[in-house]
């Protein structure tokens, strides 16, 4: 081991040196920790100004905060007594332009004060490149003795306890916008359950998002806290359809057309309109979809759509009106020609415009028909008969008879009297049975069933041909729809058929229902509730039906 | 500025900069004219050398004469001729000619 | 010139071999870095040392009092300017005060307006300390410096290769070229290389002396290639503004990586350049010791 050459005097002082940088070092350290540590702002400059006061030795302290406005810097806080010291002279405040100036040095600095010997060192808060705040050292020593080293960690300090004030600002925002988004989530549901209209907000698997309390009442659904849960199992069958197509429309198209939807809820049945559109997030993707329910029965748009469906009634009423008015000319004219002496192929001409002009005349009944059904115009005449009867005319009919298809009926013999418009039931009949000969192409037997049952006249007519698809069946009674496909593509007819049945049956106070399936033929059932006598309440006032 | 001995230094000239003792405390501020007094005084101190404002030269160097907007406009077209092509130097160009501009 | 091209550093050293009598900073530059390498030091012990020069004293009180630092108060001694306005900035100025005065009393070469050349400069110190501060550097003293010294090697090639440097400003006046390609067309080196080596040879920092020796082209400064850029950015800056002249009439080209590694926004530019004229004009008190 030699001997170390440096002089005992020089490593000594380095050694101190050395010593006092580590113990400042440490120092910085801790008490940076310490207002890492700090939550909120106040505390952070709280330990920022003690460690930045014990650094330089200070007996006090004093803080300076922007104002509000951003304008000037003014005082905010002061610890320790500056007067004892300074033996009763007031305490020094810098003055604004000095205040200004570390401001914009966004450094620490010591400046002189009152005298020669009175120093204060200013360090400012430095955050997010705005100086914040401004703390004030009263300086104990001469200013002479102030180290290099003091500085930078009172820098240090600074930055530490701006990086903090950031931070703690940073919580405080995140804090406030998730109390906003709780307030706004509260804010929401409050309106969404204000709202008269039931919401229905559900995921593209179906799964309900949102739901409101007035959905829940319209779609039965008897509890609120079905959040996550799949839609369909929690409405009935019927509904069920609905939403489903409403729902599968949307997807495709991006929102479905308002439509009425008849739910049933203890026993009475409410029309509800139900439209949707497609929910889309900030970037367009699809998540959702969400359904609006109306309830039609009370609401203010029901007069307007029956307003709108009264004009268009009347419209299709005059139209056809004045349709009928030459067609009858037409046939007089064609009579007459027949009754001249006419050669074969005139006549055979005369024979195709009579029948043709028969057609459109049966077609202007079936719109008239349906514009009275819809504008709840349709007067039936009522009168007790047998049903029994009535189908037994029907059948004899010839037109409804072809060589491939055996029609028998099955009327059992107790038929009770009932009251009915004889014409229109007769019009039904013939557009079921003729519908049944229709679809069944193929021929076959032709079944028309009659039954009692409940107080309720049961009238089915069954067919072996090729059926109605379930989305079809949705659609079936609606006025010009018809059955899509290769199969229907030879059949003739109006599409009015139906829906004429369908008004009748329920301006009866009845209704039609079909069971069908594709390939083995179907069933159509008029139910019509047994009455005996003529009802006071007048036909014509019946509540209008949509679909 | 010279700095201009002190025995050389008559009174009535100005100081061109703050004459400081040897422990950096400051004796005469800039600009001040030199009295008989001041100059024994700063004999005294022992100040070997002061700097000294030149008759007629300004005390500082900022520019006394200001520039003709529409030559500053000509050099700074000249300067950027080749250089304006790049998107930048343009955004620089037409920074400094909105500041010619608004001079003129 | 017959003579072969021959590698950067080669030629650099034939020119720069030829510089005789350079001068040397003043002993109290390396007093003072040895003194703050030692972090007890206190402002007292710089003062001391600062004043043992009564002329760098009245440089440095009529600089710290100037509105280049703005101060409010009168600072009437070194230590008071040491403990105001810190350590760094004492000894940059103590730093720039010795530079000018020691490249001052080197006659110069005719043609070359020394005046003018200080003023631009002066202006990209004070542009470097305005980019820095938009940036967000804290060490803004030696922006300021890298600054003011970038174009030093020009001075050095105004003083001890007259002849040479005579031809290039000839070259620069008649084929209107920078002096950046003038140099390299007649000397083979340019003001930055020379700049950067007498910088190196005055053991300042690395950073200063690539800030220097890199301010027409950041991508080769390494780690020091962000100053070197905001030196570069200045340099454009204080043209356009046109703050004195550093010699030629033509922009030199911008260094697209230099530009893309400070990510400064063209939107930034009005701000930048009042802030920068404004700076600039109030840092013309270093221009008195340039004479």
């Amino acid at each position: 081991m030699s001997e170390q050459p440096q002089p005992p005097e020089a490593a000594k002082s380095e050694a101190e040196a050395l010593r006092h940088a580590y113990e400042v070092s440490r120092f910085v350290q801790d008490r940076s920790r310490e207002i890492r540590g700090a939550k909120a702002s106040a505390d952070i400059v709280r330990a920022f100004a003690e460690a930045a006061r014990e650094l330089v030795g200070s007996g006090g302290t004093q803080f300076y905060l922007r104002d509000a406005a951003g304008g000037s810097m003014v005082l905010h806080k002061t610890t320790g007594d500056t007067t004892i010291r300074r033996l009763g002279a007031s305490p020094w405040r810098p003055p604004k332009d000095m205040l200004e100036w570390i401001a914009k040095e966004r450094r620490p600095a010591t400046v002189p004060g009152d005298s020669e010997r009175d120093w204060h060192t200013l360090v400012p808060l430095v955050v997010a490149g705005e100086v914040s705040g401004i703390l004030v050292l009263d300086l104990p020593q001469g200013a002479g003795e102030i180290a290099q080293q003091t500085v930078e960690a009172l820098s240090f300090l600074a930055e530490e306890a701006a990086a903090a004030i950031l931070a703690a600002e940073e919580r405080a925002r995140l804090d406030d916008e998730l109390g906003r988004i709780d307030m706004e989530r509260s804010f929401l549901a409050n309106i969404l359950d204000s709202i008269t209209n039931g919401i229905l907000v559900v995921d593209l698997d179906g799964r309900i998002l949102q739901i409101n309390r007035n959905a829940a009442a319209m779609l039965d659904i008897p509890s609120l806290d079905v959040l996550g849960q799949p839609f369909e199992p929690l409405v009935s069958e019927h509904v069920r359809v609905e939403l489903r197509a409403i729902f599968d429309e949307t997807l495709q198209a991006g929102f479905a057309m308002e439509r009425l939807v008849t739910t049933r809820l203890g026993g009475t049945e409410f029309p509800i309109a139900v439209g949707s559109s497609l929910l889309r997030d900030d970037a367009l993707q699809a998540f959702g979809c969400i359904l609006v329910f109306r309830d039609m029965t009370a609401s203010r748009e029901m007069d307007r759509l029956r307003k709108l469906d009264q004009m268009k009634s009347d419209f299709v009423a005059n139209v056809s009106h004045e349709l009928r008015t030459p067609l009858t000319s037409i046939k007089a004219y064609c009579e007459a020609l027949a009754g001249m002496p006419r050669t074969p192929k005139e006549m055979e001409f005369l024979q195709v415009i009579d029948e043709e002009g028969d057609r459109l005349i049966e077609l202007i009944e079936d719109l008239l028909d349906v514009s009275r059904i819809q504008s709840g115009t349709l007067r039936l005449n009522l009168e007790a008969g047998n049903p029994g009867e009535l189908v037994r005319e029907v059948l004899a009919m010839p037109k409804l008879h072809s060589d491939q298809h055996r029609i028998h009926a099955n009327i059992p013999a107790d038929l009770p009297e009932m009251v009915f418009d004889w014409n229109r039931m007769k019009e039904v009949l013939i557009n079921l049975v003729s519908n049944a000969v229709k679809y069944s192409p193929e021929g076959g037997e032709i079944a028309v069933t009659l039954s009692v049952a409940e107080g309720n006249l049961r009238i089915a007519v069954e067919d072996h041909g090729i059926g109605i698809s379930a989305a079809d069946q949705a659609s079936l009674f609606q006025q010009f729809f018809r059955v899509d496909g290769s199969l229907t593509a030879k059949v003739a007819g109006t599409g009015l058929g139906l829906a004429i049945t369908k008004g009748i049956a329920e301006a009866h106070g009845g209704t039609v229902t079909v069971r069908s399936e594709p390939g083995k033929g179907s069933v159509f059932t008029v139910i019509l509730p047994v009455r005996k006598e003529v009802p006071r309440v007048e036909a014509g006032t019946a509540q209008p039906k949509f679909g | 500025m010279p700095l201009i001995p002190i025995e050389k230094v008559s009174p009535g000239m100005r100081t061109a900069a703050p004459v400081v003792d040897g422990g950096g405390m400051l004796l005469v501020r800039e600009g001040a004219e030199l009295t008989p007094d001041i100059l024994e005084r700063l004999r005294a101190r022992k100040v070997s050398a002061i700097d000294i404002v030149i008759s007629g030269q300004p005390p500082s160097g900022v520019r006394t004469t200001p520039a003709d907007p529409a030559a500053l406009k000509a050099a700074l077209d000249h300067a950027f001729e080749k250089a304006a092509q790049h998107p930048v130097m343009k955004a620089l160009y037409d920074a400094a000619a909105a500041r010619i501009g608004r001079k003129a | 010139m017959s003579t072969p091209a021959a590698p950067g550093a080669d030629r650099l050293k034939r020119v720069v071999d030829r510089i005789q009598g350079l001068p040397t900073l003043p002993a109290m530059l390396s007093s003072i870095n040895r003194l703050m390498a030692n972090p007890r030091t206190s402002a007292k012990e710089i003062a001391q040392l600062i004043s043992s020069d009564p002329a760098i004293t009245s440089k440095v009180l009529r600089v710290v009092n100037s509105s280049f630092y703005g101060f409010p108060n009168r600072i009437s001694t070194v230590t008071h300017a040491i403990v105001i306005l810190g350590f760094n900035t004492i000894r940059s100025v103590v730093l720039s005060t010795s530079i000018f005065d020691a490249l001052r009393k080197t006659a110069p070469a005719q043609g070359f307006d020394r005046t003018a050349f200080w003023r631009h400069s002066i202006g990209v110190g004070s542009l470097s300390r305005v980019v820095a501060r938009h940036l967000g550097f804290t060490s803004l003293e030696e922006f300021f410096i890298a600054g003011l010294l970038h174009d030093i090697g020009k001075v050095a090639l105004d003083s001890y290769l007259p002849e040479e440097f005579a031809k290039v400003v000839a070259r620069v006046r008649e084929a209107d070229v920078t002096m950046l390609e003038a140099e390299e067309a007649v000397l083979g080196v340019t003001h930055a290389d020379v700049g950067g080596w007498l910088l190196q040879k005055w053991s300042l920092s690395q950073a200063l002396v690539d800030a220097v020796a890199r301010h027409h082209n950041p991508s080769l400064a390494g780690e020091n290639m962000k100053t070197a850029a905001v030196v570069h950015l200045s340099d454009l800056i204080a043209r356009a503004l046109q703050i004195g002249s550093g010699g030629d009439r033509r922009m030199p080209p911008l260094s697209d990586e230099g530009w893309s590694a400070l990510g400064v926004s063209t939107e930034a530019f009005p701000a930048l350049l009042a802030e920068g004229a404004e700076e600039a004009e109030r840092a013309m008190v270093f221009l008195e010791f340039a004479r």
